[in-house]
């Protein structure tokens, strides 16, 4: 599909300025002076030196963490600009893989994976069923499963996830190890379902510790980073801030 | 630090707290009245929160209510009969039952029911990450998880009480011809206890009720999601959450009672 035909109303999804923050307590590292911009079709394929490495990365980009130096934006704002009420609303168009801590506990799979959408948007509930349903399918599960988190199978809460981080269309997927444990087929169907995603302009942010993560560069710009220590190296020089426009990133 | 610095420190430290907890229900109480920030999630929450704070504490809360209508309603047919003051008998009961016991009663079921639950499932939840999950799913903790709850509690605790109120009148009126006592005909003692009770009665009830709901919400949930990630906080939030509830309730339950005799 061509560049250019992408609904887009946005030239830059999220855009990291020389970012840095802590590790804290909360991550086993932090990031220093970070930059990164996504347009829409563009995915950033961050590796990680083990699985499970919890860094801020998506943290910030989902505007949960505030950078001590530099500015996040999200869909052309920075976070600390936006109104609670905005803020709220523009996370419910980012769509995550969370590597813990995915679910409330209180609540079963479905109800978990369809309350983003229940929240944030007025479609109805078989409109928001028939979606759910159709992207179970897709990841190879049957049926919504209708059981506490607690008690359902990890493979099936892995795509579970994947469900509910994909519907209704992000603007931005945030990926932290999706993967893990996953076998090939399963794999093939996330990548496959993180395509068509990028083909709508959803741009990706894909945190793993495999290397072998292909994505076609058809629907937008993939960059390759590696995180070593609190560093970014990205593999790609035109990835750095300020030189990513849609102009660049068809070059 | 001298005696009088650590006293006024505490002092501060309340105060502030205090403050928060009026900031939170203030703030509750603005956004419950902006229809878009009812979505479907939302009102299951509030449907969930009355169904186990009203709904399922019906049973309880009308066993109590009998109990103190046997003892308090039935007692004080006999004793004023005795003293051939019957007339009282309306305007006496809405001083115990409908101004102080019902509300008080009420108010501590669900304190004890609820409260504890609610800060106890709130800071389990902050434990595991669910709250951070749903603050970066952009579901605003405040307006999903305690938004519904302190409404919830609120007006569970006006209807239980109103709930109560009428079954222990009913059952010490009931208790009284059963057990032989001269209680006179229905009509005349339901006439002396609505005959009894004047537009203040009902101004104390709603105040006493409503006030102290929202305060039992606001602090089990301020208790509950203060922890910091340790489970051993748990059982801590749930106990400050009761502790502060009841002084509440009994603070708001005395300028109530003093601002309805002024």
């Amino acid at each position: 599909m061509d560049f250019e035909i992408k609904p887009k109303e946005w030239d830059e999804i999220v855009k990291l300025e020389c970012v840095s923050l802590d590790a804290g307590e909360r991550y086993a590292t932090g990031l220093t002076e970070v930059d990164l911009c996504l347009a829409g079709g563009d995915a950033a394929i961050v590796t990680v030196s083990r699985a499970g490495l919890t860094t801020p990365l998506a943290d910030l980009c989902c505007g949960l963490e505030a950078p001590e130096t530099g500015m996040v934006h999200f869909l052309d704002q920075p976070w600390d600009a936006k109104s609670h009420r905005q803020a709220a609303r523009d996370r419910g168009c980012i769509g995550r893989v969370w590597p813990n801590a995915a679910w409330v506990g209180n609540l079963d799979i479905d109800e978990n994976i369809l309350l983003p959408q229940c929240h944030h948007t007025g479609r109805s509930d078989s409109e928001l069923q028939e979606e759910s349903q159709m992207l179970a399918r897709s990841f190879g599960l049957e049926d919504l499963p209708h059981t506490r988190p607690a008690w359902t199978p990890e493979d099936i809460r892995r795509k579970s996830q994947w469900v509910r981080a994909f519907m209704g269309t992000p603007h931005l997927l945030l990926l932290e190890y999706p993967d893990d444990d996953a076998n090939d087929a399963d794999r093939t169907c996330l990548v496959e379902a993180v395509e068509q995603a990028r083909m709508r302009g959803t741009a990706v942010i894909w945190i793993t510790a495999r290397r072998d993560i292909a994505l076609g560069d058809q629907f937008g710009t993939v960059y390759r980073a590696e995180l070593t220590g609190s560093s970014l190296i990205w593999n790609t020089q035109k990835n750095r801030i300020g030189t990513i426009t849609k102009e660049n990133a068809r070059e | 630090m001298s005696f009088v610095g650590t006293l006024g420190e505490q002092t501060q430290n309340a105060l502030q707290r205090e403050r928060h907890v009026a900031a939170v229900a203030a703030t509750v109480m603005a956004v419950s009245c902006r229809p878009a920030y009812w979505s479907r999630p939302i009102r299951n929450v509030l449907a969930r929160q009355i169904l186990f704070t009203g709904l399922d504490a019906v049973r309880f809360v009308g066993m109590i209510a009998i109990l103190v209508g046997l003892s308090v309603v039935l007692q004080t047919q006999v004793w004023l009969a005795k003293f051939g003051q019957s007339a009282l008998i309306g305007p006496l009961l809405v001083a115990v039952i409908v101004r102080e016991a019902g509300p008080l009663l009420v108010n501590f079921v669900i304190i004890g029911r609820s409260g504890t639950a609610i800060s106890s499932e709130l800071s389990t939840m902050r434990v595991a990450g669910e709250i951070r999950l749903l603050d970066g799913m952009g579901l605003d903790p405040l307006i999903y998880l305690v938004m519904p709850r302190v409404i919830g509690v609120a007006l569970s605790v006006f209807c239980l009480t109103i709930l109560f109120i009428l079954l222990s009148f009913v059952s010490g009126y009931v208790g009284g011809l059963l057990l032989g006592l001269n209680v006179g005909v229905p009509s005349v003692f339901v006439d002396s206890v609505f005959a009894a009770i004047r537009p203040a009665d009902v101004l104390n009830v709603m105040a006493k009720t409503f006030i102290p709901g929202l305060l039992t919400g606001t602090i089990c949930c301020i208790e509950g999601m203060s922890v910091r990630g340790a489970m051993t906080e748990v059982p801590q939030a749930a106990t400050r959450g009761v502790v502060r509830s009841v002084a509440a309730m009994f603070i708001v339950s005395a300028i109530v009672s003093i601002l309805t005799y002024l």
